[in-house]
Protein backbone atom coordinates (compact mmCIF):
# COMPACT_ATOMS: atom_id res chain seq x y z
CA UNK A 1 0.00 0.00 0.00
CA UNK A 2 2.73 2.57 0.78
CA UNK A 3 4.13 1.95 -2.74
CA UNK A 4 0.71 2.60 -4.25
CA UNK A 5 0.31 5.72 -2.12
CA UNK A 6 3.69 7.16 -3.08
CA UNK A 7 3.09 6.33 -6.76
CA UNK A 8 -0.22 8.17 -6.55
CA UNK A 9 1.42 11.17 -4.89
CA UNK A 10 4.12 11.32 -7.58
CA UNK A 11 1.52 10.91 -10.34
CA UNK A 12 -0.67 13.76 -9.07
CA UNK A 13 2.39 15.94 -8.45
CA UNK A 14 3.43 15.42 -12.07
CA UNK A 15 -0.09 16.20 -13.30
CA UNK A 16 -0.07 19.45 -11.30
CA UNK A 17 3.37 20.31 -12.72
CA UNK A 18 2.22 19.57 -16.26
CA UNK A 19 -0.83 21.73 -15.68
CA UNK A 20 1.45 24.56 -14.52
CA UNK A 21 3.76 24.24 -17.54
CA UNK A 22 0.82 24.19 -19.96
CA UNK A 23 -0.67 27.28 -18.28
CA UNK A 24 2.69 29.08 -18.40
CA UNK A 25 3.16 28.12 -22.05
CA UNK A 26 -0.29 29.44 -22.96
CA UNK A 27 0.33 32.68 -21.05
CA UNK A 28 3.69 33.18 -22.75
CA UNK A 29 2.16 32.37 -26.13
CA UNK A 30 -0.56 34.99 -25.56
CA UNK A 31 2.09 37.50 -24.41
CA UNK A 32 4.10 36.82 -27.56
CA UNK A 33 1.13 37.72 -29.78
CA UNK A 34 1.27 41.33 -28.57
CA UNK A 35 3.81 43.27 -30.69
CA UNK A 36 4.25 45.75 -27.78
CA UNK A 37 6.05 42.98 -25.85
CA UNK A 38 8.59 42.52 -28.65
CA UNK A 39 10.82 45.45 -27.76
CA UNK A 40 14.26 45.58 -29.36
CA UNK A 41 15.97 44.20 -26.25
CA UNK A 42 13.62 41.20 -26.29
CA UNK A 43 14.17 40.70 -30.02
CA UNK A 44 17.93 40.67 -29.33
CA UNK A 45 17.49 37.92 -26.73
CA UNK A 46 15.42 35.92 -29.24
CA UNK A 47 18.09 36.32 -31.92
CA UNK A 48 20.81 35.18 -29.51
CA UNK A 49 18.69 32.20 -28.44
CA UNK A 50 18.14 31.11 -32.04
CA UNK A 51 21.86 31.54 -32.73
CA UNK A 52 22.82 29.45 -29.73
CA UNK A 53 20.08 26.81 -29.93
CA UNK A 54 19.56 26.59 -33.66
CA UNK A 55 22.61 27.69 -35.62
CA UNK A 56 25.34 26.59 -33.20
CA UNK A 57 23.78 23.12 -32.88
CA UNK A 58 23.55 22.61 -36.64
CA UNK A 59 26.96 20.99 -37.16
CA UNK A 60 26.52 18.44 -34.38
CA UNK A 61 22.95 17.70 -35.41
CA UNK A 62 24.01 17.18 -39.04
CA UNK A 63 26.53 14.52 -38.03
CA UNK A 64 23.94 12.72 -35.89
CA UNK A 65 21.30 12.95 -38.66
CA UNK A 66 23.69 11.60 -41.29
CA UNK A 67 24.64 8.62 -39.12
CA UNK A 68 21.00 7.94 -38.20
CA UNK A 69 20.13 7.95 -41.91
CA UNK A 70 22.90 5.42 -42.63
CA UNK A 71 21.89 3.13 -39.75
CA UNK A 72 18.21 3.11 -40.68
CA UNK A 73 18.67 2.52 -44.40
CA UNK A 74 21.26 -0.23 -43.83
CA UNK A 75 18.91 -2.05 -41.46
CA UNK A 76 15.79 -1.48 -43.53
CA UNK A 77 17.44 -2.59 -46.75
CA UNK A 78 18.72 -5.73 -45.06
CA UNK A 79 15.31 -6.78 -43.71
CA UNK A 80 13.18 -5.54 -46.58
CA UNK A 81 15.36 -7.36 -49.12
CA UNK A 82 14.97 -10.57 -47.17
CA UNK A 83 11.21 -10.06 -47.10
CA UNK A 84 11.19 -9.08 -50.76
CA UNK A 85 9.54 -5.74 -49.94
CA UNK A 86 12.26 -3.25 -50.86
CA UNK A 87 9.71 -0.90 -52.48
CA UNK A 88 8.44 -0.12 -48.95
CA UNK A 89 11.68 1.66 -48.06
CA UNK A 90 10.21 5.14 -48.64
CA UNK A 91 7.15 4.43 -46.50
CA UNK A 92 9.11 2.98 -43.62
CA UNK A 93 11.70 5.76 -43.80
CA UNK A 94 8.89 8.28 -43.50
CA UNK A 95 7.40 6.37 -40.58
CA UNK A 96 10.65 6.08 -38.72
CA UNK A 97 12.48 9.32 -39.49
CA UNK A 98 9.84 11.93 -40.21
CA UNK A 99 7.20 10.73 -37.77
CA UNK A 100 9.32 9.72 -34.80
CA UNK A 101 13.11 9.88 -34.86
CA UNK A 102 13.76 13.33 -36.31
CA UNK A 103 11.62 15.27 -33.80
CA UNK A 104 12.66 13.02 -30.92
CA UNK A 105 16.43 13.12 -31.51
CA UNK A 106 16.44 16.84 -32.39
CA UNK A 107 14.53 17.73 -29.23
CA UNK A 108 16.77 15.47 -27.14
CA UNK A 109 19.86 17.22 -28.50
CA UNK A 110 18.32 20.62 -27.78
CA UNK A 111 17.42 19.60 -24.22
CA UNK A 112 20.97 18.43 -23.59
CA UNK A 113 22.57 21.42 -25.28
CA UNK A 114 20.29 24.39 -24.67
CA UNK A 115 17.64 23.34 -22.14
CA UNK A 116 20.24 22.67 -19.49
CA UNK A 117 22.13 25.84 -20.43
CA UNK A 118 18.95 27.91 -20.05
CA UNK A 119 18.15 26.37 -16.65
CA UNK A 120 21.72 26.99 -15.44
CA UNK A 121 21.84 30.54 -16.77
CA UNK A 122 18.51 31.55 -15.25
CA UNK A 123 19.27 29.82 -11.95
CA UNK A 124 22.58 31.69 -11.73
CA UNK A 125 20.76 34.93 -12.49
CA UNK A 126 18.41 34.19 -9.59
CA UNK A 127 21.33 33.49 -7.26
CA UNK A 128 22.97 36.77 -8.28
CA UNK A 129 19.64 38.60 -7.86
CA UNK A 130 19.81 39.76 -11.47
CA UNK A 131 16.07 39.31 -11.97
CA UNK A 132 15.54 42.01 -9.33
CA UNK A 133 17.91 44.27 -11.26
CA UNK A 134 15.78 43.74 -14.37
CA UNK A 135 12.52 44.37 -12.51
CA UNK A 136 13.92 47.50 -10.89
CA UNK A 137 14.58 48.85 -14.38
CA UNK A 138 10.99 48.13 -15.39
CA UNK A 139 11.87 45.03 -17.40
CA UNK A 140 9.58 42.07 -16.80
CA UNK A 141 11.73 38.89 -16.47
CA UNK A 142 8.97 36.79 -18.07
CA UNK A 143 8.89 38.99 -21.17
CA UNK A 144 12.64 39.53 -21.31
CA UNK A 145 14.04 36.17 -20.18
CA UNK A 146 11.34 33.51 -20.58
CA UNK A 147 9.34 34.50 -23.69
CA UNK A 148 12.25 34.82 -26.17
CA UNK A 149 13.86 31.64 -24.87
CA UNK A 150 10.71 29.56 -25.25
CA UNK A 151 9.98 30.95 -28.72
CA UNK A 152 13.66 30.56 -29.67
CA UNK A 153 13.65 26.90 -28.67
CA UNK A 154 10.45 26.21 -30.63
CA UNK A 155 11.75 27.95 -33.78
CA UNK A 156 15.12 26.19 -33.49
CA UNK A 157 13.69 22.71 -32.93
CA UNK A 158 11.28 23.12 -35.85
CA UNK A 159 14.03 24.29 -38.23
CA UNK A 160 16.58 21.75 -37.03
CA UNK A 161 14.09 18.89 -37.40
CA UNK A 162 13.51 19.81 -41.06
CA UNK A 163 17.30 19.82 -41.58
CA UNK A 164 17.58 16.54 -39.67
CA UNK A 165 15.07 14.89 -42.03
CA UNK A 166 16.88 16.14 -45.16
CA UNK A 167 20.31 15.12 -43.91
CA UNK A 168 19.12 11.72 -42.65
CA UNK A 169 17.49 11.00 -46.01
CA UNK A 170 20.64 12.09 -47.88
CA UNK A 171 22.77 9.93 -45.54
CA UNK A 172 20.40 7.00 -46.02
CA UNK A 173 20.38 7.33 -49.79
CA UNK A 174 24.16 7.66 -50.09
CA UNK A 175 24.86 4.72 -47.78
CA UNK A 176 22.28 2.54 -49.56
CA UNK A 177 23.77 3.44 -52.88
CA UNK A 178 27.34 2.78 -51.72
CA UNK A 179 26.62 -0.46 -49.87
CA UNK A 180 23.86 -2.08 -51.93
CA UNK A 181 24.01 -0.09 -55.15
CA UNK A 182 20.28 -0.49 -55.62
CA UNK A 183 18.70 2.72 -54.37
CA UNK A 184 17.79 3.84 -57.87
CA UNK A 185 18.00 7.37 -59.15
CA UNK A 186 17.64 10.08 -56.49
CA UNK A 187 14.44 11.51 -57.97
CA UNK A 188 12.66 8.15 -57.66
CA UNK A 189 13.86 7.75 -54.09
CA UNK A 190 12.63 11.23 -53.17
CA UNK A 191 9.36 10.60 -55.02
CA UNK A 192 8.74 7.42 -53.02
CA UNK A 193 9.31 9.36 -49.81
CA UNK A 194 7.09 12.26 -50.84
CA UNK A 195 4.32 9.85 -51.82
CA UNK A 196 4.49 8.27 -48.39
CA UNK A 197 4.01 11.58 -46.54
CA UNK A 198 0.42 12.22 -45.47
CA UNK A 199 -1.31 15.25 -43.99
CA UNK A 200 -1.29 13.49 -40.62
CA UNK A 201 2.53 13.31 -40.81
CA UNK A 202 2.69 17.06 -41.23
CA UNK A 203 0.34 17.73 -38.27
CA UNK A 204 2.29 15.23 -36.19
CA UNK A 205 5.60 16.87 -37.10
CA UNK A 206 4.29 20.38 -36.45
CA UNK A 207 2.99 19.51 -32.98
CA UNK A 208 6.11 17.60 -32.03
CA UNK A 209 8.48 20.32 -33.21
CA UNK A 210 6.66 23.38 -31.92
CA UNK A 211 4.31 22.62 -29.00
CA UNK A 212 6.54 20.10 -27.22
CA UNK A 213 9.73 22.26 -27.47
CA UNK A 214 7.67 25.24 -26.26
CA UNK A 215 6.67 23.23 -23.18
CA UNK A 216 10.27 22.13 -22.70
CA UNK A 217 11.32 25.79 -22.81
CA UNK A 218 8.75 26.47 -20.08
CA UNK A 219 10.17 23.63 -17.94
CA UNK A 220 13.79 24.78 -18.29
CA UNK A 221 12.97 28.44 -17.60
CA UNK A 222 10.77 27.57 -14.61
CA UNK A 223 13.32 25.22 -13.07
CA UNK A 224 15.97 27.92 -13.43
CA UNK A 225 13.90 30.77 -12.06
CA UNK A 226 12.23 29.00 -9.17
CA UNK A 227 15.35 28.39 -7.07
CA UNK A 228 15.52 30.19 -3.76
CA UNK A 229 18.98 31.66 -4.03
CA UNK A 230 21.74 29.24 -2.97
CA UNK A 231 24.43 28.42 -5.52
CA UNK A 232 24.17 24.72 -4.62
CA UNK A 233 20.65 24.71 -6.06
CA UNK A 234 21.90 25.55 -9.55
CA UNK A 235 23.06 22.03 -10.56
CA UNK A 236 19.90 20.59 -8.98
CA UNK A 237 17.76 22.92 -11.08
CA UNK A 238 19.69 21.92 -14.20
CA UNK A 239 19.32 18.20 -13.64
CA UNK A 240 15.63 18.56 -12.76
CA UNK A 241 15.06 20.59 -15.93
CA UNK A 242 16.79 17.89 -17.97
CA UNK A 243 14.90 15.05 -16.29
CA UNK A 244 11.45 16.65 -16.54
CA UNK A 245 12.05 17.75 -20.13
CA UNK A 246 13.05 14.27 -21.30
CA UNK A 247 10.13 12.75 -19.41
CA UNK A 248 7.70 15.18 -21.01
CA UNK A 249 9.27 14.72 -24.44
CA UNK A 250 8.76 10.95 -24.44
CA UNK A 251 5.28 11.03 -22.90
CA UNK A 252 3.99 13.79 -25.19
CA UNK A 253 5.61 12.28 -28.30
CA UNK A 254 3.93 8.97 -27.58
CA UNK A 255 0.59 10.67 -26.92
CA UNK A 256 0.78 12.73 -30.12
CA UNK A 257 1.64 9.60 -32.15
CA UNK A 258 -1.20 7.65 -30.58
CA UNK A 259 -3.72 10.45 -31.19
CA UNK A 260 -2.50 11.03 -34.77
CA UNK A 261 -2.10 7.48 -36.05
CA UNK A 262 -4.37 5.27 -33.93
CA UNK A 263 -7.60 6.95 -35.00
CA UNK B 1 3.69 78.92 -2.27
CA UNK B 2 5.10 75.56 -3.27
CA UNK B 3 4.35 74.78 -6.93
CA UNK B 4 6.35 71.57 -6.96
CA UNK B 5 4.66 68.17 -7.16
CA UNK B 6 5.58 65.28 -4.90
CA UNK B 7 7.57 62.73 -6.89
CA UNK B 8 7.45 60.13 -4.17
CA UNK B 9 5.01 59.95 -1.31
CA UNK B 10 5.43 57.25 1.30
CA UNK B 11 2.34 56.97 3.50
CA UNK B 12 2.47 55.15 6.82
CA UNK B 13 4.43 52.19 5.55
CA UNK B 14 5.92 49.50 7.75
CA UNK B 15 8.50 46.94 6.81
CA UNK B 16 10.44 44.24 8.56
CA UNK B 17 14.16 44.48 9.11
CA UNK B 18 16.07 41.65 7.46
CA UNK B 19 16.57 38.58 9.74
CA UNK B 20 15.13 40.37 12.74
CA UNK B 21 11.85 40.87 14.57
CA UNK B 22 12.39 44.61 14.40
CA UNK B 23 9.85 46.46 12.36
CA UNK B 24 10.17 49.95 10.95
CA UNK B 25 6.79 51.58 11.44
CA UNK B 26 4.77 54.64 10.39
CA UNK B 27 7.26 55.77 7.79
CA UNK B 28 5.82 58.86 6.15
CA UNK B 29 8.05 60.75 3.78
CA UNK B 30 7.40 63.10 0.92
CA UNK B 31 9.89 64.01 -1.75
CA UNK B 32 9.16 67.01 -3.96
CA UNK B 33 10.45 67.57 -7.48
CA UNK B 34 14.08 68.65 -7.33
CA UNK B 35 14.61 67.61 -3.73
CA UNK B 36 17.24 65.42 -2.10
CA UNK B 37 16.50 63.15 0.84
CA UNK B 38 19.22 61.54 2.94
CA UNK B 39 18.42 58.46 5.02
CA UNK B 40 20.90 56.62 7.20
CA UNK B 41 20.12 52.93 7.49
CA UNK B 42 21.47 50.31 9.88
CA UNK B 43 22.75 47.68 7.49
CA UNK B 44 23.47 47.18 3.81
CA UNK B 45 20.49 44.82 3.62
CA UNK B 46 18.20 47.55 5.00
CA UNK B 47 19.47 49.83 2.28
CA UNK B 48 18.64 47.39 -0.52
CA UNK B 49 15.33 46.44 1.12
CA UNK B 50 14.22 50.04 1.31
CA UNK B 51 15.37 50.53 -2.30
CA UNK B 52 13.23 47.55 -3.35
CA UNK B 53 10.34 48.87 -1.29
CA UNK B 54 10.37 52.32 -2.90
CA UNK B 55 10.51 50.73 -6.37
CA UNK B 56 7.62 48.46 -5.29
CA UNK B 57 9.59 45.30 -5.88
CA UNK B 58 8.63 44.13 -2.41
CA UNK B 59 5.36 45.15 -0.80
CA UNK B 60 5.35 46.93 2.57
CA UNK B 61 3.69 45.25 5.54
CA UNK B 62 1.38 48.22 5.67
CA UNK B 63 0.79 51.60 4.01
CA UNK B 64 1.01 52.97 0.48
CA UNK B 65 3.69 54.34 -1.83
CA UNK B 66 2.95 56.87 -4.55
CA UNK B 67 5.29 57.65 -7.40
CA UNK B 68 4.44 60.62 -9.58
CA UNK B 69 0.94 60.66 -8.09
CA UNK B 70 0.24 57.00 -8.84
CA UNK B 71 -0.06 54.21 -6.31
CA UNK B 72 2.48 51.76 -7.67
CA UNK B 73 0.82 48.83 -5.96
CA UNK B 74 -2.47 49.27 -7.79
CA UNK B 75 -1.01 50.00 -11.23
CA UNK B 76 -1.29 47.36 -13.98
CA UNK B 77 2.03 45.67 -14.64
CA UNK B 78 2.76 47.45 -17.93
CA UNK B 79 2.30 50.88 -16.32
CA UNK B 80 4.31 49.77 -13.30
CA UNK B 81 7.16 48.81 -15.62
CA UNK B 82 6.89 52.15 -17.39
CA UNK B 83 6.98 54.00 -14.05
CA UNK B 84 10.05 52.09 -12.95
CA UNK B 85 11.91 53.32 -16.03
CA UNK B 86 11.80 56.81 -14.49
CA UNK B 87 13.26 55.54 -11.21
CA UNK B 88 17.01 55.08 -11.67
CA UNK B 89 18.89 53.14 -9.05
CA UNK B 90 22.45 52.67 -7.95
CA UNK B 91 22.17 49.27 -6.31
CA UNK B 92 23.85 48.37 -3.07
CA UNK B 93 25.10 45.14 -4.67
CA UNK B 94 26.48 44.41 -8.13
CA UNK B 95 23.42 45.50 -10.05
CA UNK B 96 24.36 44.07 -13.45
CA UNK B 97 23.29 41.25 -15.75
CA UNK B 98 26.31 38.98 -16.00
CA UNK B 99 25.86 37.84 -19.60
CA UNK B 100 25.80 41.39 -20.96
CA UNK B 101 28.76 43.72 -21.34
CA UNK B 102 28.93 46.83 -19.15
CA UNK B 103 27.87 48.99 -22.11
CA UNK B 104 24.86 46.78 -22.87
CA UNK B 105 23.95 46.78 -19.19
CA UNK B 106 24.05 50.55 -18.99
CA UNK B 107 21.99 50.92 -22.17
CA UNK B 108 19.52 48.12 -21.40
CA UNK B 109 16.76 50.21 -19.82
CA UNK B 110 17.00 52.95 -22.46
CA UNK B 111 16.94 50.42 -25.29
CA UNK B 112 14.00 48.63 -23.70
CA UNK B 113 11.76 51.56 -22.86
CA UNK B 114 12.58 54.19 -25.46
CA UNK B 115 12.90 54.43 -29.21
CA UNK B 116 16.14 56.42 -28.97
CA UNK B 117 18.81 55.43 -31.46
CA UNK B 118 21.46 53.16 -30.00
CA UNK B 119 24.13 55.52 -31.28
CA UNK B 120 22.65 58.46 -29.34
CA UNK B 121 22.48 56.44 -26.12
CA UNK B 122 26.07 55.32 -26.65
CA UNK B 123 27.21 58.92 -27.15
CA UNK B 124 25.52 59.94 -23.90
CA UNK B 125 27.13 57.18 -21.86
CA UNK B 126 30.53 57.78 -23.45
CA UNK B 127 30.33 61.44 -22.38
CA UNK B 128 29.49 60.41 -18.81
CA UNK B 129 32.14 57.71 -18.77
CA UNK B 130 34.76 60.25 -19.83
CA UNK B 131 33.82 62.35 -16.82
CA UNK B 132 34.34 59.37 -14.50
CA UNK B 133 37.25 58.00 -16.55
CA UNK B 134 36.02 54.44 -17.16
CA UNK B 135 35.74 54.18 -20.95
CA UNK B 136 38.02 51.12 -21.06
CA UNK B 137 35.57 48.76 -19.32
CA UNK B 138 32.63 49.12 -21.69
CA UNK B 139 33.20 45.93 -23.63
CA UNK B 140 33.93 43.82 -20.56
CA UNK B 141 31.50 41.56 -18.76
CA UNK B 142 30.76 42.60 -15.14
CA UNK B 143 32.78 39.74 -13.60
CA UNK B 144 35.94 41.16 -15.19
CA UNK B 145 35.50 44.57 -13.55
CA UNK B 146 36.60 45.81 -10.14
CA UNK B 147 34.06 46.86 -7.51
CA UNK B 148 35.02 50.50 -8.05
CA UNK B 149 34.44 50.27 -11.79
CA UNK B 150 31.11 48.50 -11.30
CA UNK B 151 29.96 51.26 -8.96
CA UNK B 152 31.04 53.95 -11.41
CA UNK B 153 29.22 52.12 -14.22
CA UNK B 154 26.12 52.11 -12.03
CA UNK B 155 26.46 55.87 -11.55
CA UNK B 156 26.55 56.31 -15.33
CA UNK B 157 23.45 54.16 -15.73
CA UNK B 158 21.60 56.17 -13.07
CA UNK B 159 22.61 59.49 -14.60
CA UNK B 160 21.83 58.64 -18.21
CA UNK B 161 18.45 58.78 -19.92
CA UNK B 162 15.30 60.36 -18.57
CA UNK B 163 14.55 60.09 -14.89
CA UNK B 164 12.28 61.60 -12.27
CA UNK B 165 13.81 59.95 -9.26
CA UNK B 166 17.28 58.59 -8.56
CA UNK B 167 17.67 56.17 -5.65
CA UNK B 168 21.27 55.85 -4.51
CA UNK B 169 21.95 52.84 -2.31
CA UNK B 170 25.22 53.48 -0.52
CA UNK B 171 26.62 54.97 -3.74
CA UNK B 172 29.99 56.36 -2.73
CA UNK B 173 33.31 54.68 -3.40
CA UNK B 174 36.67 55.08 -1.69
CA UNK B 175 37.67 57.56 -4.38
CA UNK B 176 36.69 60.92 -2.88
CA UNK B 177 37.38 62.89 -6.03
CA UNK B 178 34.93 60.79 -7.97
CA UNK B 179 32.44 60.97 -5.08
CA UNK B 180 32.62 64.77 -5.19
CA UNK B 181 32.08 64.63 -8.95
CA UNK B 182 28.96 62.51 -8.50
CA UNK B 183 27.66 64.83 -5.80
CA UNK B 184 28.16 67.88 -8.05
CA UNK B 185 26.47 66.23 -11.04
CA UNK B 186 23.54 65.19 -8.86
CA UNK B 187 23.21 68.75 -7.58
CA UNK B 188 22.94 69.88 -11.19
CA UNK B 189 20.31 67.20 -11.86
CA UNK B 190 18.32 68.33 -8.83
CA UNK B 191 18.22 71.86 -10.23
CA UNK B 192 16.50 70.45 -13.36
CA UNK B 193 13.71 68.94 -11.20
CA UNK B 194 15.01 65.42 -10.63
CA UNK B 195 14.63 64.11 -7.07
CA UNK B 196 17.24 62.02 -5.30
CA UNK B 197 17.00 59.62 -2.37
CA UNK B 198 20.30 58.77 -0.71
CA UNK B 199 20.22 55.59 1.31
CA UNK B 200 23.40 55.56 3.34
CA UNK B 201 25.04 52.85 5.35
CA UNK B 202 28.86 53.02 5.49
CA UNK B 203 29.06 56.52 6.92
CA UNK B 204 32.87 56.74 6.77
CA UNK B 205 32.52 57.31 3.01
CA UNK B 206 30.30 60.34 3.42
CA UNK B 207 32.69 63.07 4.57
CA UNK B 208 31.55 65.16 1.59
CA UNK B 209 28.01 65.21 2.93
CA UNK B 210 29.23 66.19 6.39
CA UNK B 211 31.22 69.04 4.88
CA UNK B 212 28.11 70.23 3.03
CA UNK B 213 26.21 70.29 6.33
CA UNK B 214 23.47 68.08 5.02
CA UNK B 215 20.68 66.85 7.28
CA UNK B 216 20.64 63.07 7.36
CA UNK B 217 17.58 61.31 8.77
CA UNK B 218 18.50 58.38 10.98
CA UNK B 219 16.08 55.69 9.92
CA UNK B 220 16.59 53.55 12.98
CA UNK B 221 15.93 56.38 15.42
CA UNK B 222 12.92 57.78 13.62
CA UNK B 223 11.00 54.76 12.47
CA UNK B 224 11.93 51.87 14.72
CA UNK B 225 8.90 50.22 16.31
CA UNK B 226 9.93 50.17 19.96
CA UNK B 227 7.11 47.84 20.94
CA UNK B 228 8.32 45.06 18.67
CA UNK B 229 11.91 44.31 19.56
Amino acid sequence: MPILKSTGIIFFKRIRQLNFYITLSLSVFILSLNPYNWKRTVRNVLARQILFTGIDAFRFLSIVAFIVGIIIVVQLKLWLNQAGQSELLGHILVSVVIRELAPLITTLIIIARSGTAIATELATMRVEDETTVLEAQGIDPVKYLVMPRMIGIAISVFSLTIFFIFIAIIGGYLSGQLIYDEMGIPSLFIKSILQAITLDDIYNLLIKTTCIPFLIGAICCTQGLQIEGAITEVPQATSKACEYSIELLFICSALVSIITYMR
Amino acid sequence: MNNKNPVMKIQNISFKKHLSKLIYKNITLELQQGEMLFLKMDTAKDVSNFGDLTSMLIPPLDGRIFFDGKDLNTLPSSLKEESRYYIKRVFEGKGFISNLTIAKNIMLSELHHTKRKEKDIQEEIIKLSQIFDITDIFNLRPFRCSKLHLKLAQWIRALSGTSKLIILEDPFTRDNMKNQLLFDILNEKVKTGISVIWLLHSMYKYKILEAENIEIIDFNQNFRDLGNQ
